[in-house]
């Protein structure tokens, strides 16, 4: 019994994307029996009062938006992040060109002033809340320092950004159009993936580290470039003029945006330095026998005062909270 | 003309772009609701269709400014919601292709009255729609109510189109099975002859 081949048909047939050779399989089809026809007059049924289905949800409308408002306030007392859209840049050289070409050449003119509108968005001592949605659906996690440009339509043989800083990537695919990220000192070109590109303002060194897919680094003026696979980092160095590869190792580039740290055997002051870092917070240890404690451990999303809490139990030592951001690892040992 | 923009929604839209947000809550009475519902028939779930709404508000009052709607506002929170409904449903990572427990045969034989009520009919497939396991309602929903091409779908969840046949298959042969006592040709014939004895 082959029913739920015909009823994908019919579905087909409904929803009018049918083949022609699927047609003349279902005409045959309905000719043999009564019984075939029914199905398809139930199945015809059932699709055109589906149509219309709807389900009424209770809710207090009120009190959402109430919520909304909330988050609004929130984000909007942040003052971390900034976003400015700039107009397109218009410099008056190119209008004069643009003027003297109008009579002779109207097509360059119109090239002159569909340049396209390029957003900006910057962040200062903390990293973005939230993501940047990019026009492709592309999202871009900028982390303090940084500031990006992007294109703000869907449009163009390329996907071009600005990066002076830190931003972790997760490229929506479109092998036609690769995304193409600019910096200091190269350029990051991908065809959907997600990475980390580390590249801060004045810096001599840009970094790159894969999640998922393949990216392709490239220094400027260099022909040289190398492809990265997960979890592999490409290291420029603009002082030694070197382009390398480390990995194979997951490690915590990402971690400002992921909120994930993982530790193997890895020592308790490389710990602390590295959630220091990331919540900008001073951690000290008292005892200087713990400092070379190995822990290995994984923290995913948790505050930092929980993660210190963790470590505290580990090593069985106190922690010791003398500011919001000045903490103490008192005695312990390892292990 | 391309925009379907009705005078008022457009004035109001234009009001919340300069920051007024006494438009902004006119607009959220106004779609709000609609919206929860959108995303609550793909999903089933009121309390996170609530939350992706409130996404949807979030981010057009956050970026209002850069915000340009093409075809009615309407129409574009409505493309929102269900964007963010397929990145949510993205996120779970559900395997589309395990089999799932159709509801055993959860569909009443009707009796005389109800097959008298026949407005109930209507009833019957949107409680049969409500009742497909997850997977498969979702599917169903975005390819029936959303109209989106299987294609799409494809891309959006990262999933094969014959993952989505197969599921819009299953779909229709549980709505089949319900309609089925309502639309058989001896009930018709009964129902028709006023036999009623």
């Amino acid at each position: 019994m082959n029913e739920e081949l015909y009823i994908s048909l019919l579905q087909k047939q409904l929803s009018d994307t049918l083949s022609p050779a699927e047609q003349s399989t279902l005409e045959d089809w309905l000719e043999q029996s009564a019984d075939n026809q029914l199905i398809a007059k139930q199945v015809a049924q059932a699709w055109q009062l589906s149509g219309g289905f709807s389900q009424d949800v209770d809710l207090d409308a009120d009190a959402d938006f109430e919520r909304l408002e909330r988050r609004i306030a929130e984000a909007e007392a942040t003052p971390a992040a900034k976003v400015v859209t700039m107009k397109p840049k218009r410099n008056w050289l190119a209008i004069a060109a643009a003027i003297a070409l109008l009579v002779a050449a109207p097509l360059v003119l119109r090239k002159f002033f569909s340049s396209p509108e390029m957003g900006q968005f910057a962040t200062t001592d903390s990293p973005a809340l939230h993501p940047v949605e990019l026009a492709d659906g592309s999202k871009v996690w900028l982390n303090a320092h940084s500031s990006l440009q992007f294109f703000t339509k869907n449009e163009g043989d390329k996907r071009e950004i600005k990066l002076t800083g830190e931003a972790f990537f997760e490229v929506a695919k479109n092998p036609e159009r690769p995304f193409v990220v600019t910096t200091e000192l190269g350029q990051v070109t991908v065809l959907g993936t997600s990475f980390n590109v580390r590249n801060p303002a004045g810096s001599t060194s840009l970094e790159v580290n894969v999640s998922t897919g393949k990216v392709k680094v490239q220094p400027k003026g260099s022909s040289e470039h190398l492809l990265l696979l997960p979890n592999e980092t490409g290291i420029f160095d603009q002082n030694k003029n070197s382009l390398v590869k480390t990995g194979g190792v997951a490690n915590n580039t990402a971690a400002w945006h992921t909120e994930k740290l993982v530790f193997d055997n890895t020592p308790l002051e490389e710990v602390l330095h590295q959630l220091s870092l990331l919540h900008g917070v001073t951690l000290t240890i008292e005892n200087q026998a713990v400092a070379r404690c190995p822990l290995t451990v994984v923290f995913e999303k948790q505050g930092l005062e929980a993660t210190l809490e963790t470590i505290q139990t580990l090593l069985g030592a106190e922690l010791v909270k003398v500011s919001e951001k000045d903490y103490r690892i008192r005695g312990g040992r390892c292990g | 003309m391309p925009f379907e923009f009705s005078n008022e929604e457009q004035d109001l839209f234009l009001k919340v772009k300069s920051g007024d947000k006494t438009a902004y809550r006119a607009l959220f009475d106004r779609y709000y609701k609609y919206l929860v519902v959108t995303a609550n028939n793909i999903l089933g779930d009121s309390e996170m269709a609530r939350d992706l709404a409130q996404d949807v508000f979030f981010e057009l009052w956050k970026r209002r400014e850069s915000i340009e709607v093409q075809t009615s506002l309407k129409a574009y929170l409505r493309r929102s919601v269900v964007n963010k409904t397929l990145n949510f449903i993205k996120s779970r990572r559900m395997d589309f292709t395990e089999p799932e427990r159709m509801p055993e045969s959860p569909y009443p034989t009707p009796d005389a009255q109800t097959l008298l009520e026949a407005s109930d009919l209507e009833q019957v497939i949107h409680q049969a729609i409500a009742a497909l396991p997850e997977r498969c309602r979702l599917i169903f929903t975005l390819c029936r109510l959303e109209g989106m091409p299987h294609k799409e779908i494809a891309a959006q969840l990262d999933i094969s189109t014959k993952t989505i046949e197969a599921q819009m298959t299953r779909a229709i042969a549980a709505l089949r099975e319900a309609v089925g006592p309502y639309v058989a040709p001896a009930l018709l014939a009964w129902f028709v002859s006023g036999n009623f004895y």
